[in-house]
C-alpha cells in the first residue's frame, strides 16, 4: 500500500488535535510518521475510555498509522536522540513554544540549523504573532472568536458550536496544506520553511465567502438553524421533516424550480413566483408550503421523486446511516480498523484516493514507545547503545 | 517574499466553491493559477449578492475564457494543460474525459502532470454520477445531525463548511501528489469529495460510536458530544454579550471557579461536579462584561474568548497581526478588507493580494504564449471560441 508520501519522514510532537490530525493525514498519504512522546504520560486530550488499556477513540482518530518513541525529557541524552530524529525528518510538527522540544532545550533556530531542509509545522490557538500569541485557547474559543458560533443556531439560541471540533479539524487541514506546499518548496529550493496555522485563522479562512460578502455588501445576515445565511433567504435550501426522517433540499439551481414545485404537488407555485426576486420576497410562504407537503410522505419516497427529476436532495444522515452507506464504504471513507482488543471497528478512512484505489485502514495507534528499538536501529544505534539508553531511562 | 509554490502552474477548470477555494490557496502560496472560464460565465458572476463569493475564491489568479466544446477552444485547453504541473476540475464524473481532458489524455502529453478531481460523493460507488452542492454534502455527511439540540431537527453550521472542508481536502490531496512529482517527476490522479472530507472531519466522533457499538447518536447541543460531562465547554452570557470557555483539564477547574466566584461542588460524580460549575458560571458571568471575564480567565490560564461577529473580527488586532485580514485594491470596489490567508510562512503574514481577474482577463496573454498570432486571436474572439 503506497501513498504519494511514501519515503517521507514526519516527526510528530503535536499536543493538540490540530497537529495530531494533520500528522495522521500525512500518514494517510503514506508518510512514515513518528510520534515522540513523554514516557509515562497519558496522551494529552485522550479522554478516559471504556477500557483503560485499549486505545481510545481519540487515539484511533488522531494517532492511527503512526509509530511511537517515548522518552524522558529530563535526561541529558534525550536531546541528542531527538536531534538525530530531527535531522532525518522532512517535516516536524510541534505546538507554538515547541512543547517537548523546548523541554529538551531546543528552539526554532537550533532546529533550523540542524535540519535546514525540514519543514517546521507549528500549531497554535490564535497565531504566532499578535497580542494573543501565547494565550490559552481551545477549539471552542477559536470557534467563538472566528464568528462561526455566532452564525450557527436559531436567532433565539445561545451561540452554538459546530457538532465537531471544527476549528481543530479545519486548522489541521490548513496546516496540512501549508506543510505540503512548504515540503514541495523544500524539494525545489533545498530549504525548509516554518509554517504557522492557528485555530482562529482557520475559522476566518473557512468563512472567506461569508465574511467577504458581509464586509463588501454591508449586509449582515440572520442566523438560521437550517440553511445557509447567504442563500436560504432567497432559495429553497433547507432541511424538512418528512413522515420518516429529514430531507435536505438544495434548490440552488434555479432551472429546477418548476420541478421542485411539481414534485410537492404545487405546480402553480412555480409560475406564481417564477423569478428569483419574487421567490425571495415570498420565501417564508414557500418554505411553509414545502414543509406541509413534504411531511406527508417518508424521506425514502421523496428521494425516489428527486432522482426522477434530477433535483438535488438527500437524506440527513446520522453516523449509523454513514457507517452502512455503500458509497462511503466503496470509496474508503469508512474502513475497518483492527482494534487490538475489539477486533474490526468502523473508522473514518482517508479522504484522498490516489489512482482510484481507496486506502485500507491505517494500523491501529501505537502503544507509547512501541517502536523505539526499531527506530533507534534505523538511525544507526547499536543494540548495546539501545540497551544503555533503556537502562538510563532515556527511552521507555 | 516568495511563496513555496512559486513556479508551479495550475490549470484550473473548477467551478463553484470546492475547487476555486482550493486553487485560491495555491495562488496565495505563489502558484500561477490559470482559471479556465466557460464562455457562459463564472459561478455567481452576474449576481450582485454573489460578489463576495467571486471575491473570496479568485484572488491572485489569472483567467482565460474558453468554449471547451468548440474544437479550437478545446485544443487551446489541451495545449495549456500540457504546460501545467496541476490540472484541477470538479465537474461531474466523466465530463473531463468527454472533453478529451481526462487523466490518460493529459498524461500522454505531460507525464509529470498531477490531476485532481473533486466531486460530491467520490469516484467509486453507486452515487458516482450524482451532483452535489455544499448543503447536501453537509446533510449526508453527518455534521448537520451532530450539530444542534437533542429533540430538535438538524442544524446547519452557519457557513458553507462542507464546501470549505472539501476545498481543503482537495488542495491537500493535489499537494501530496505534487510532492511525489517533485521527487520522481511522475504525476498521478487523485480524487476527493465533499463526502470524504466530512467523514474525515468527524474521525473522533465516528471512532467513539464504533467503540460503543452504535446506539443513538448524541447531538452536540451547546458544547461537544464527547466533552459533555468532562469539562466546561460552551458559551455563557455576560452582561453585554457572550463569551466561550473551554476547560477540560480537571486541575484547572478550581482556578475557573475561583475567578468566577463559583463554589466548586464538594460531592458527586465528575459529571455532576461539572454540571454544578456550569450552573454556577451561568449565574455569575451575567454580572460583568465579557471582555473583563475573558481577561481574568486568560490570566488564570483558562481558554476564554468573546463570541465575535464578523464586524468584531474586522477590528481585531490579533487577526490583523497574523494576516487573517488583508487589504486589496479592487478596481471596482476600491480599497477593501477581506478574509486573509490562514497559512503563514516564516512568520511573514500575507498583507496584500491581487484582486480576482476580470472575466477572461488574461486570455490573450496565454494564447500568445501558446504561439497564437494576433490575427488568429482576433478571429477566435470574433467566433466566440475565447
Amino acid at each position: 500500500m503506497s501513498g504519494p508520501l511514501t519515503g517521507w519522514r514526519v516527526l510528530d510532537l503535536a499536543e493538540t488535535q490540530q497537529g495530531l490530525l494533520a500528522a495522521k493525514l500525512l500518514a494517510e498519504m503514506g508518510a512514515d510518521v513518528v510520534k515522540v512522546e513523554r514516557a509515562g504520560e497519558e496522551r494529552r486530550g485522550a479522554p478516559v475510555d471504556l477500557e483503560e488499556s485499549a486505545p481510545s477513540s481519540w487515539e484511533i482518530a488522531f494517532d492511527a498509522g503512526k509509530r511511537s518513541i517515548a522518552i524522558d525529557p529530563g535526561s541529558a541524552r534525550a536531546t541528542d536522540l531527538v536531534l538525530d530524529l530531527v535531522r532525518r525528518a522532512d517535516v516536524v510538527v510541534a505546538p507554538l513554544g515547541l512543547g517537548l522540544l523546548s523541554e529538551l532545550g531546543l528552539d526554532k533556530e537550533r532546529l533550523r540549523a540542524e535540519a535546514p531542509r525540514a519543514v517546521l509545522a507549528v500549531t497554535s490557538p490564535y497565531g504566532a504573532l499578535g497580542p494573543l500569541a501565547g494565550a490559552p485557547g481551545a477549539d471552542i474559543t477559536a470557534q467563538a472568536l472566528g464568528g462561526v458560533m455566532w452564525k450557527t443556531g436559531d436567532p433565539d439560541d445561545p451561540p452554538m458550536p459546530a457538532g465537531v471540533a471544527l476549528a481543530e479539524g479545519v486548522g489541521a487541514l490548513y496546516l496540512l496544506i501549508g506543510t505540503l506546499a512548504a515540503a514541495i518548496g523544500a524539494e525545489r529550493e533545498g530549504r525548509g520553511r516554518r509554517v504557522d496555522v492557528s485555530l482562529y485563522g482557520s475559522q476566518i479562512g473557512m468563512q472567506s465567502w461569508e465574511i467577504d460578502s458581509e464586509w463588501l455588501l454591508g449586509r449582515v445576515t440572520e442566523r438560521l438553524a437550517v440553511g445557509h445565511p447567504d442563500v436560504s433567504d432567497r432559495r429553497i435550501c433547507h432541511a424538512f421533516e418528512t413522515a420518516e426522517g429529514w430531507l435536505q433540499l438544495a434548490g440552488v439551481l434555479r432551472a429546477r424550480w418548476p420541478q421542485l414545485c411539481e414534485m410537492i404537488g404545487e405546480p402553480e407555485m412555480s409560475e406564481r413566483w417564477s423569478d428569483e426576486a419574487a421567490q425571495a420576497e415570498h420565501i417564508d410562504e414557500i418554505i411553509a408550503t414545502f414543509g406541509e407537503n413534504l411531511r406527508r410522505r417518508p424521506v425514502a419516497d421523496w428521494l425516489e421523486e428527486i432522482e426522477r427529476r434530477d433535483i438535488l436532495g438527500v437524506r440527513v444522515q446520522d453516523d449509523a446511516d454513514i457507517a452502512s452507506d455503500p458509497q462511503a464504504r466503496e470509496n474508503g471513507y469508512v474502513v475497518e480498523m483492527e482494534h487490538p482488543q475489539r477486533g474490526a471497528v468502523s473508522v473514518a478512512g482517508s479522504p484522498f484516493i490516489y489512482d482510484r484505489e481507496p486506502r485500507m485502514a491505517l494500523a491501529p495507534p501505537p502503544v507509547p514507545g512501541a517502536d523505539a528499538d526499531a527506530l533507534l536501529r534505523e538511525i544507526g544505534y547499536t543494540p548495546g547503545a539501545i540497551s544503555a539508553l533503556r537502562a538510563e531511562g532515556v527511552v521507555a | 517574499m516568495t511563496g513555496p509554490l512559486d513556479g508551479i502552474r495550475v490549470v484550473d477548470f473548477t467551478i463553484a466553491q470546492q475547487g476555486p477555494h482550493a486553487t485560491k490557496l495555491l495562488a496565495d502560496m505563489g502558484a500561477e493559477v490559470i482559471k479556465i472560464e466557460r464562455r457562459q460565465g463564472r459561478t455567481g458572476g452576474g449576481e450582485p449578492w454573489m460578489r463576495g463569493f467571486v471575491l473570496a475564491h479568485n484572488r491572485n489568479k489569472r483567467a482565460i475564457s474558453l468554449d471547451l466544446k468548440h474544437p479550437e477552444g478545446n485544443e487551446i485547453a489541451r495545449r495549456l494543460a500540457a504546460t501545467a504541473d496541476v490540472v484541477a476540475s470538479n465537474f461531474r464524473q466523466g465530463v473531463m474525459e468527454k472533453l478529451g481532458l481526462g487523466f490518460e489524455d493529459l498524461r500522454r502529453a505531460n507525464p509529470r502532470v498531477v490531476v485532481v478531481q473533486g466531486s460530491g460523493w467520490g469516484p467509486l460507488g453507486p452515487r458516482v454520477t450524482e451532483g452535489a452542492v455544499d448543503m447536501v454534502g453537509h446533510a449526508r455527511g453527518g455534521l448537520m445531525w451532530r450539530t444542534g439540540f437533542e429533540g430538535r431537527g438538524p442544524m446547519t453550521v452557519g457557513c458553507a463548511v462542507t464546501d470549505q472542508v472539501g476545498a481543503l481536502v482537495l488542495g491537500a490531496a493535489l499537494l501530496g501528489a505534487l510532492a511525489r512529482a517533485a521527487r520522481t517527476g511522475h504525476g498521478e490522479k487523485v480524487d476527493t469529495s465533499l463526502y470524504g472530507g466530512q467523514v474525515a472531519l468527524q474521525a473522533w466522533e465516528f471512532a467513539e460510536r464504533s467503540l460503543r457499538g452504535g446506539g443513538a447518536q448524541p447531538r452536540a447541543g451547546t458544547g461537544h458530544p464527547l466533552i459533555k460531562g468532562r469539562g466546561v465547554w460552551q458559551a455563557f452570557e455576560a452582561s453585554d454579550g457572550w463569551l466561550a470557555i473551554g476547560c477540560t483539564d480537571p486541575s484547572r477547574l478550581g482556578a475557573l471557579c475561583e475567578v468566577a466566584g463559583v463554589e466548586p461542588a464538594a460531592a458527586g460524580s465528575p459529571a455532576e461536579a461539572i454540571a454544578a460549575v456550569v450552573a454556577g458560571l451561568a449565574g455569575r458571568l451575567r454580572g460583568r462584561p465579557a471582555a473583563e471575564w475573558v481577561e481574568l480567565l486568560r490570566a488564570a490560564g483558562i481558554a476564554a474568548a468573546p463570541v465575535q461577529r464578523y464586524g468584531d473580527i474586522r477590528r481585531d488586532e490579533q487577526a490583523r497581526a497574523n494576516g487573517y485580514l488583508l487589504e486589496m485594491d479592487h478596481p471596482e470596489y476600491g480599497e477593501i478588507t477581506v478574509a486573509g490567508m490562514p497559512i503563514t510562512f516564516d512568520l511573514e503574514p500575507m498583507a496584500r493580494a491581487t484582486p480576482p481577474p476580470s472575466f477572461g482577463e488574461h486570455t490573450e496573454r496565454y494564447l500568445e504564449e501558446l504561439g497564437y498570432g494576433w490575427d488568429e486571436i482576433t478571429r477566435l474572439r470574433d467566433e466566440s471560441v475565447c
